[in-house]
């Protein structure tokens, strides 16, 4: 077990302890135990009390496929509930490599300027960093980057300088671009209101990670790789074309959210759709296939050239084009890999942010379609911190009562990601009864029927979306605990010695005897915790509820309206 | 189908794929026997392998609903199917024949029952196809024949289809090797026939 490196950004102190009380945990466990255990639940988020926690999965760091995912987690200033995101990239294996499970930001500066932290093996510094101000990650991490060499790093664009609810903590990824994002919930702010620019993470010479068994730990590695190599999602369909594949069959199926959640169809979904997006990677010299961390072999990533050949953007996934694309209106995957570039670099949430710009859409500031303004308002007003800039960097919620839009499809504050949930309900369950809010990410496709979690759900039982959201949500939060990427929970699904092989390799990595029980377990203590944080926060059932007008606004094609009643919603929490 | 237009156009592989793309997404009539079960449709009709429908085509709309059961659900005249392989995410997961998932999309799920009166009759249906489906059964599909709206044909070639194509491209219009202008001009001049039959040749 590796220790907890803690930052005051107050006294500018730096200390390490043992992991005492949470030893055992990791990822998302561990993020969302300081944050219930060590932040009073009704702080401000960008207040002294806040904590930002940035913490490496049980498995990274090993040879483990794909798991390379670096966990952040604090009070949200979008939800004002408890929040985790992860991001791909290099760092969480560097950070993992130093014997690090947990970098603990505490407190707020005393003085005005900007820092950065850098971290090897031998050092923690705390460095004034003000010629960075204002700078886009792009360019941070290109300065960084020659500065301090082959490092992993953390940082904000001028985004989270601003402490807008809508900024993202961006990583490098494996060309060095800040392509990878902890995007949801404003963690970017926190980081900023700490002061913080970067954390440049220098694993040169560390010691790595220990196993104890490394013949078994290798042989169940072996396992579960073979397992996603052969999965036909994890093996193919996403190294082929990306999560961007969703867009056509989301939009066949009536639940592609368009134009702010107004309908489920986009009549040109094919000009956004993943297969576009891989025929234009194939014409221009990008990569339709790109790992975003090392280690990673389903490689959903891409890398996408303008027309003329020049890199423009990487990472261009099925969230961002939905958000950009069908829900604006706008129908040229150019100017939306252009839309995500400028999130990259400013430090956005692309779903909050095009959440935002639909919403403003809806509300007149600019038509729906409206690509050349909707580039202006990033890349212009967000970047520079105009008024207009500010309320659209504050997220959808803002942005609707600015502009008088009653039609805001958020939970908890959060915007809802790229599946309607009129159309497919059970994922409006997840919606509404995540701690994070709305979520696409907190309940995924783990086998509930291979973890019998919560016991064997009868799929032809009304209930049982209730029961599946549960059993998925607990299941999820128990991966992101152990830094394996979601879409490893595919080969999961359908395969039960994938899944043994995560807890097989926990086993001989810890020298464990750790059971499928105890890894639910583990996902239900997750949520518990952070279930008891929000309450405390001042959450009740009543914010466990979607937006009004997707109880009285039907949605084409399917024309239904959100059927799942409050009191089986409230059945969520009933394990 | 004989007094119908037919253009057959002979193009390289990756020029039929790239014609693929534009026209499967967005969808092909095809005249097919109705009052039949998809699956029927697929591997008798369509000529597609059982172990291929079974094991690669996992994802099925009809009419914009997931379907379960394909031996059962019957297909009609105007109906609208949607081909897909294993999509990710939970939609994507949920979507899928037979999830176990498929409570969380119930309310859209393909239910509707039907009676198989129309078998022996032909009707025409729209036909999607997405991701590998369309790169793997796209081009045979297409070198069997597909039929489009006429105007779609033409906007096929003036708008959609690169120039990359259009280097590669020869043009046999019912039988005969022509010219696109050629052909436009036939096709305008024919008011009566909305309809003609497109094939591709790869070569």
């Amino acid at each position: 077990m590796g220790k907890i490196l803690r930052i005051n950004m107050n006294d500018l102190t730096v200390k390490t302890e043992e992991l005492g009380e949470y030893a055992g945990l990791g990822g998302r466990a561990l993020t969302s135990s300081i944050i219930a255990k060590e932040v009073p639940p009704l702080c401000h988020p960008l207040g002294p009390n806040n904590k930002l926690v940035a913490s490496p999965g049980l498995l990274t760091g090993t040879t483990a496929a794909s798991s390379g995912r670096c966990h952040f987690g604090c009070k949200s200033p979008l939800t004002g509930g408890i929040k985790e995101g992860n991001a791909g990239g290099v760092v969480s294996q560097k950070i993992a490599h130093l014997g690090y499970s947990a970098i603990v930001l505490e407190g707020v500066p005393k003085d005005d300027k900007l820092r950065i932290v850098y971290i090897n093996k031998d050092k923690v510094e705390i460095l004034l960093a003000d010629e960075l101000k204002g700078m886009g990650n792009y360019e941070t991490v290109a300065k960084l980057r020659e500065k301090y060499g082959k490092v992993g790093i953390i940082s904000i664009g001028p985004a989270g300088e601003q402490k807008l609810n809508a900024a993202s903590i961006a990583v490098n990824d494996m060309d060095n671009r800040p392509t990878r994002h902890a995007a949801r919930g404003g963690q970017g702010a926190v980081m900023g209101s700490k002061g913080l620019k970067a954390i440049v993470v220098d694993d040169t010479g560390a010691a790595g990670v220990e196993i104890k068994d490394k013949d078994e730990f290798k042989k169940w590695a072996k396992i579960f790789t073979d397992g996603l190599l052969k999965h036909p999602v994890t093996g193919e369909g996403l190294p082929t074309y990306g999560t961007a594949v969703l867009i056509n069959i989301i939009n066949e199926a009536g639940g592609l959210p368009t134009r702010n959640f107004s309908s489920g169809q986009f009549e040109h979904a094919a000009n956004i759709s993943g297969e576009q997006l891989t025929e234009n990677c194939k014409d221009r010299g990008g990569k339709e296939t790109h790992a975003c961390s090392p280690g990673c072999v389903i490689r959903c990533s891409n890398v996408y050239n303008d027309k003329d050949g020049n890199y423009l953007t990487s990472g261009l996934e099925y969230e961002t084009i939905w958000a950009f694309g069908a829900n604006c209106n706008i129908d040229d995957l150019d100017m939306v890999a252009r839309l995500d570039r400028l999130c990259d670099d400013i430090g956005l949430d692309t779903i909050e942010t095009g959440g935002a710009i639909a919403v403003a859409m809806e509300g007149g500031l600019l038509p729906f379609g409206d690509w050349d303004r909707a580039i202006k308002l990033l890349d212009e007003d967000i970047r520079n911190a105009t008024p207009i800039g500010k309320i659209i960097g504050s997220g959808a919620v803002v942005t609707g009562r600015v502009f008088g839009v009653t039609r805001v499809p958020a939970v908890k504050g959060q915007n809802m990601p790229a599946y309607d949930p009129r159309a497919i309900q059970g994922i409006g369950v997840t919606y509404a009864t995540s701690t994070m809010g709305a979520d696409h990410t907190a309940g995924y496709a783990i086998a509930t029927n291979i973890m019998k979690v919560g016991g064997y759900v009868d799929p032809l039982k009304p209930e049982g979306q209730v029961e599946l959201s549960r059993n998925l949500q607990i299941a999820t939060a128990a991966l992101d605990s152990t830094g394996l990427c979601l879409f490893t929970a595919f080969p999961v699904l359908d395969q039960p010695e994938t899944f043994e092989a995560i807890y097989r390799m926990l086993n001989a990595q810890y020298g464990l005897n750790l059971t499928g029980d105890d890894v639910t377990e583990l996902g239900k203590n997750v949520l518990k915790t952070e279930k008891d944080f929000n309450t405390r926060a001042g959450f009740t059932n009543k914010d466990d509820r979607l937006p009004e007008f997707m109880y009285q606004e039907a949605l084409a094609p399917h024309n239904q309206v959100f059927m799942v009643k409050d009191e089986e919603l409230d059945e969520f929490w009933n394990f | 189908m004989k007094d119908i237009n037919e253009i057959e156009a002979h193009l390289s592989n990756n020029a039929a794929r790239e014609m693929c793309s534009h026209l499967f997404q967005s969808g092909v009539l095809l005249k097919v026997q109705v009052g039949i079960s998809i699956k029927n449709l697929l591997c008798e009709q369509l000529s597609l392998d059982k172990t291929y429908v079974d094991k690669r085509i996992t994802t099925i709309l009809l009419n914009s609903q997931p379907v379960d059961d394909i031996d059962k659900t019957i297909i009609k005249s105007n109906d609208t199917l949607a081909l897909s392989s294993a999509m990710p995410g939970l939609v994507g997961a949920t979507l899928r024949r037979d999830s176990h998932l498929a409570p969380l999309r119930d309310t859209i799920t393909f239910k509707e029952y039907r009676n198989n009166d129309d078998i022996q009759a032909y009707g025409l249906i729209h036909l999607k196809l997405f991701n590998i489906i369309l790169q793997e059964a796209g081009p045979f599909l297409l070198q069997r024949g597909v039929m489009m709206a006429f105007d779609h044909v033409i906007d096929l070639f003036d708008n959609k289809i690169s120039e990359k194509i259009k280097g590669d491209l020869k043009i046999y219009f019912n039988g005969k090797k022509t010219g696109i202008n050629e052909v436009r001009r036939s096709l305008k001049s024919n008011v009566e026939q909305k309809l003609v039959i497109l094939k591709i040749k790869i070569s």
